[in-house]
């Protein structure tokens, strides 16, 4: 299968699990707008990366109006009650059923389209009349983004060169465009991107401005880091936008803006002298629309006029309106006039009146209602000013810092339409004082005028670091982005499985290998004759013993999950169980931190789905059941996993009906699993355990969710191929508690090593109870069996060599008086005795199954190498009774 | 191999992929002068054009009115 399919279907099961796990959260808590948020981030993401793939289509239109729902429900127009809950459940059901299809065939089955269409038409329902609206998600970013963009709060648009904002003005078409500020990821590259062929083949594209912030010096330099960053900007629609930008979603945004907004110049100030004859003359043109003249004289100035400048910029800026033929942006043409004249720039925006100066009626001034934020702006740069008048230490920079700070008083007088003042900066602030008292006039007339608003506007400038207006500072903004993404590391690997699997594989060829040095270094004694060479090599493999347990453990720990994984499939388990049984349950999770090999945690979870089954079916009563037992309405069943040694322990428990152990005696008795006898013989507690024998149910009825087939001895049996063992504890009316005993992990196995007939073999050490020596005359023989007595416990024993057939035809080895070894096993319910030769050390081995003919001696659960090249077989106790 | 090396010019010829953009990196700075020539230049990854807008290569060939003409290598 293609590796992004694979990659998309891993993914997208593990975004609906937690999807599925946040909307039985929010069935409790509809209100919690993060737990919206977070399901419509997940949703959104399931249908933008289904979007890949165009045989998903059904899937991905069925999530798109999912999404719209949610977004709905984020707005607060909607609440999500139970059924829209259970609604969006079964959607992920339906999707998780299609990511299997997909696997098993590579594509959606043909009903796929119809079962999409069904889920469209009941979540288009919720939507009711506003079915048709656009998904909200962009709409509401545009909205808020168009609404930054009237106010031209958009200081990376000062960024712009002239040239690239001329060229979108005269190509673009309509009124308003689109800007993308698209800001790739430094890794993007590594993720198949490639920035620059998404910003060509952008739709409808109209300009590009192109940053590059590479590292200083060139040993820094990686090409394959992405150091760029663009404003693309497009006559496209928001829709298409978005498609085209799909995959980068998160990198850009996307700016609707007005195409006035592009208008305004840029450059160096210089003395309007030079061009004062074309000032003269350019006012007529303009009374008289003698528009072509008027570029004529624009080009003869332009001639004058350094490249560059303030003034050029604004002399281009009006040949462009005017060869651009929008007539409705010729109004504009007198602003830049009175640019040029004063050096600031004011923009009389179209839809805003123009206003009439009444101090001066003779020229009309164009100029726009200044806001709060302008205020805000111009008070934060008088106090700069005033700083930088006081930081003036030097005498000789004093006249240049005098020059420009009036310049600036000048400017925000004219901004602020206070022309008297404006005229009489040069006088009254020829020297630092009088700057610094015209200055704080200023400043306090601003402040007293709009105090409250002012204050308040420039604490929120503080915390958003307001952009400073001065136009060639470009804005910090795409440098912090690029400073987060550093931080953005990846922390989590996903890793395939089998590479774990088979990276376990080499330690345990490494544990075998690494274990023949002892023997290699005793045969550099033994048969060379070197000690000094045995020495070095038992030093050595010393430290390759160490780093080789370090690496055993560090690849154990990559296996190990924790239960969480299983644990978190069954709150809704429980919830729609007990819908459908009409049961009031509380589930109860406890340890899901508790750690185990994933293989474990995996296979558990179909042993506890029955178990849960088996609990909420059988176990809970119904609610009036319940009352009138003097019992809560509601029922609780706990999971619990906790960890032992080296085990874990997982227990079901509810506080149902328990479990009869008369009934389930005279059920098996029934059913010819146990005798007569068996039946007054046996106590409560191995009653109990009867259900897990094979065909055994006590369910009167056999419901729709319990008891169809999968009797308790499956689990039985796969808790036990699991290498766990089960038990069952119950009180009547009280409730059951089931415990299921497992490895931690099963890839090593602990075994003691015991010699028989010259052969090592191991035993499980979680089977041993002890070993002891046992004088021979000791040995008793009871109904023609031998035992032996331990601690007045009568334990039967066995000789190991015979059971295997390892000593046919020869004498016992070994004298009279001589003691017996013999390895007392653990075993379910009882213990027993296997005489040995010898007892040897007890090591860690990797169990391998055994294969071909030997797959049939159940008697062995399986082999190992030992470091000297020796097969080593692994008894099995569970399977020993068997063979007794 | 759409870039072709000569003496001190980098051709770009048709689409130049991102593997490219190692070699391009290992030749551009045993360089003293290198030159890149793009008239036969279709596209080229955002790494390569990284390369080209670090090391300020001479570029001969450029279209001023295309797509990397007007944006990419225009300053």
């Amino acid at each position: 299968m293609d590796e992004l399919l694979k990659e998309f279907i891993n993914e997208t099961r593990e975004l609906v699990e937690n999807a599925s796990q946040t909307f039985l959260e929010i069935d409790k808590d509809p209100d919690n707008l993060e737990l919206i948020n977070e399901l419509f981030r997940v949703i959104h993401t399931i249908k933008g990366s289904s979007g890949i793939f165009e045989f998903l289509t059904p899937l991905n239109k069925a999530v798109h109006v999912a999404e719209d729902v949610l977004d709905r429900a984020r707005e607060g127009e909607l609440k999500l009650n139970s059924e829209i809950v259970d609604l969006y459940l079964d959607l992920l059901d339906q999707i998780n059923e299609w990511l299997d299809e997909v696997e098993d065939s590579g594509e959606l089955g043909s009903e796929a389209e119809e079962i999409s269409r069904g889920f469209q038409e009941k979540f288009s329902a919720l939507l009711g009349e506003k079915e048709n609206k656009d998904t909200g998600f962009e709409q509401e970013q545009t909205s808020s983004q168009s609404a930054e963009a009237s106010e031209l709060d958009l200081p990376w648009l000062l960024q712009i060169e002239d040239k690239i904002r001329q060229d979108v003005f005269l190509s673009c078409k309509s009124d308003d465009l689109l800007a993308v500020e698209y800001i790739p990821e430094e890794g993007s590259f590594f993720v198949g991107e490639d920035p620059i062929l998404t910003v060509k083949n952008t739709p409808s594209l109209l300009g590009v401005k192109a940053n590059f912030t590479p590292p200083e010096d060139r040993e820094s330099f990686d090409p394959f880091v992405c150091k760029m960053s663009f404003y693309v900007f497009t006559e496209a629609s928001e829709q298409e936008i978005k498609e085209h930008y799909l995959y980068v979603e998160e990198q850009t945004k996307v700016y609707s803006l007005p195409l006035d907004a592009l208008i305004f110049p840029c450059g160096e100030q210089v003395e309007p002298d030079l061009v004062s004859d074309f000032l003269q003359e350019a006012g007529s043109f303009i009374q008289n629309e003698n528009w072509m003249e008027l570029v004529d004289r624009v080009n003869v100035a332009l001639e004058i006029i350094g490249e560059d400048t303030f003034i050029a910029s604004c002399l281009i800026w009006i040949k462009t309106i005017i060869l651009s033929q929008k007539k409705e942006y010729l109004a504009l043409v007198p602003s830049f006039l009175e640019a040029i004249k004063t050096g600031t720039f004011i923009k009389m925006l179209k839809k805003q009146p123009p206003r009439v100066d009444k101090s001066d009626s003779d020229s009309t001034v164009y100029a726009r209602e200044l806001t709060d934020h302008d205020l805000a702006l111009c008070v934060d740069l008088l106090k700069t000013q005033l700083k930088v008048l006081s930081g003036t230490k030097q005498k000789e920079l004093e006249s240049g810092v005098i020059k420009s700070v009036q310049k600036v008083l000048k400017q925000i007088l004219l901004c602020l339409d206070k022309k008297e003042l404006a005229a009489e900066v040069k006088e009254k602030g020829k020297d630092v004082s009088g700057l610094e008292v015209l200055l704080k006039q200023l400043i306090d007339d601003l402040v007293n005028e709009h105090q409250n608003k002012v204050l308040s506007k420039e604490e929120e400038l503080q915390t958003k670091k307001a952009p400073s207006p001065a136009p060639a500072k470009p804005s910090q903004k795409p440098e912090d982005k690029t400073i987060k993404s550093q931080h953005s590391e990846i922390k989590v690997l996903k890793v395939d499985k089998v590479k774990i699997d088979a990276l376990m594989e080499l330690v345990s060829e490494l544990v075998v290998a690494k274990n023949a040095l002892p023997y290699l270094a005793k045969k550099a004694e033994e048969v060379f004759g070197s000690r000094e060479m045995g020495r070095e090599l038992k030093v050595q493999y010393g430290t390759i013993n160490r780093i080789c347990e370090e690496l055993q453990n560090a690849v154990m720990q990559i296996r190990m999950v924790p239960v969480a994984h299983v644990f978190q499939r069954f709150p809704r388990l429980v919830r729609d169980l007990s819908k459908k049984l009409h049961k009031k349950i509380n589930l109860v999770m406890e340890g899901e931190d508790t750690k185990a090999d994933k293989t474990v945690v995996e296979d558990l979870a179909e042993p506890m789905v029955h178990l849960i089954r088996n609990s909420i079916d059988h176990g809970i009563e119904s609610p009036e059941e319940r009352k009138d037992r003097g019992k809560p309405e509601t029922g609780t069943i706990i999971l619990r996993a906790t960890q032992l040694d080296d085990q874990i322990l997982v227990e079901i428990i509810d506080d149902g009906r328990g479990i009869d152990p008369e009934k389930v005696k005279r059920k098996a008795y029934e059913k010819g699993l146990i005798s007569e006898e068996d039946l007054d013989k046996m106590s409560d507690e191995q009653a109990l355990q009867l259900i897990l024998a094979p065909g055994f149910s006590t369910a009167e009825q056999v419901s729709e969710l319990s008891g169809r087939g999968v009797g308790m001895d499956v689990v039985k049996t796969f808790v036990e191929s699991l290498g766990g063992t089960i038990n069952i504890l119950s009180q009547k009316g009280r409730g059951t508690t089931i415990q299921i005993y497992l490895p931690l992990s099963m890839a090593v196995t602990r075994v003691l090593t015991v010699e028989v007939a010259g052969d090592l073999f191991g035993v499980p050490i979680e089977n041993v109870a002890e070993t002891v020596k046992v004088a021979k005359q000791d040995v008793k023989t009871i109904k023609n069996r031998e035992v032996i007595v331990l601690r007045e416990k009568i334990i039967p024993i066995y000789h190991l060599d015979k059971l295997l057939q390892l000593r046919s035809g020869q004498i016992e080895i070994g004298v009279e008086d001589e003691d017996l070894a013999v390895l007392v096993l653990q075993l379910k319910n009882k213990e027993l005795g296997l005489v040995v030769d010898k007892f040897h050390e007890d090591i860690d081995i990797i169990l391998k199954p055994l294969e071909g003919l030997m797959e049939n001696y159940t008697l062995y659960s399986g082999a190992t190498l030992l470091g000297d090249g020796r097969v080593l077989l692994v008894i099995n106790p569970k399977e020993i009774e068997k063979w007794l | 191999m759409a870039i072709v090396y000569k003496e001190d010019v980098a051709y770009f010829k048709g689409v130049c992929e991102v593997e490219e953009a190692e070699e391009l990196l290992d030749w551009i700075k045993l360089k003293n002068t290198p030159k890149i020539d793009v008239s036969e230049m279709e596209h080229i990854h955002t790494a390569i054009a990284q390369i080209v807008l670090f090391f300020k290569p001479e570029i001969i060939g450029l279209d001023k009115n295309s797509f990397f003409g007007k944006y990419i290598f225009s300053s």
